[in-house]
């Protein structure tokens, strides 16, 4: 990943996370890695002259946090499966604003519907440890993971 | 005058924030209809009197500028105000949208005063 789009992406997490609330979320590599059932993984591909995945790994505390901010309710409201959606909304609010940075302002990229993905997954074990993996704490305690990479 | 509105996304959890979000807008509103792609929204279009909609492009079946296309060839784009609310924000797509009729375009994550303001503009003008 260049440098530039390093940049560019980490300014565009913190932007997007700011809008969801969140004002303290640090990027750091200094995140004790949790247990993968403690994640909710979400994926989502972009397509234009090639096709991009991003992926997005919230700790499931996090995740119940994102759908209370999307949907103006409490811990206790929220079913499972609102939490869940919120993840992938959040994933494909990310899309949206990363594409032009991959493909430029003026591609015309489609964006395929999130999914999610189980934790366990061993693409994802790697994506965790990856070192050019965006890697936040949120709130200066809920890990946050983002990557993304060309599918051949 | 209370305003039936049309929410078309694929995603339950985004219609769920634009219906709260209106609910508080302070617009008198009627009945609120929902549609999970362009396929139903045009149903809905053709059978209920509605005054905005609240469009998603990206959605299985047809999408949002499908819908609008089938909205011209039906000759409705011109007294049926449509605002998309997306994720993308690409130049071109915007440029598209607009020579397609579409009034006006609100890129997520939206505040709720911020699809208050444009709902409201839209409405003013209609």
């Amino acid at each position: 990943m260049s440098e530039d789009m390093h940049t560019q992406l980490n300014k565009l997490l913190i932007d997007n996370l700011a809008k969801y609330s969140f004002q303290f979320a640090e990027s750091t590599d200094d995140v004790d890695n949790p247990g993968f059932d403690e994640l909710i993984v979400y994926g989502i591909e972009i397509k234009e002259r090639s096709t991009t995945e991003l992926l997005i790994a919230v700790h499931k505390e996090l995740a119940t946090q994102i759908a209370g901010n999307l949907l103006g309710e409490t811990d206790d409201e929220l079913g499972d499966q609102e939490v869940l959606d919120s993840v992938g909304e959040f994933c494909n609010v990310l899309a949206g604003h990363v594409a032009p940075v991959i493909y430029g302002s003026q591609s015309e990229c489609q964006l395929l519907p999130p999914f999610q993905i189980p934790s366990s997954e061993e693409r994802i074990q790697k994506m965790l440890k990856q070192p050019n993996t965006l890697k936040y704490l949120v709130d200066y305690e809920f890990p946050l993971y983002f990557s993304w990479n060309e599918k051949k | 005058m209370a305003y039936n509105i049309l929410i078309m996304d694929d995603s339950q959890i985004v219609r769920s924030v634009l219906k709260k979000t209106l609910s508080i807008s302070g617009l008198e509103l009627g009945t609120m209809f929902e549609a999970s792609n362009g396929a139903e929204g045009l149903e809905i279009v053709r059978n209920n009197w509605i005054d905005l909609v609240l469009a998603d492009i990206h959605m299985p079946v047809m999408t949002g500028l499908e819908f609008v296309e089938q909205l011209s060839k039906d000759g409705l784009m011109s007294s049926l105000p449509v605002i998309v609310v997306s994720s993308e924000g690409s130049e071109t797509r915007i440029e598209s949208l607009n020579a397609h009729g579409v009034r006006a375009f609100v890129r997520k994550p939206f505040t709720p005063e911020s699809i208050r303001e444009v709902v409201t503009k839209v409405m003013e003008k209609s």
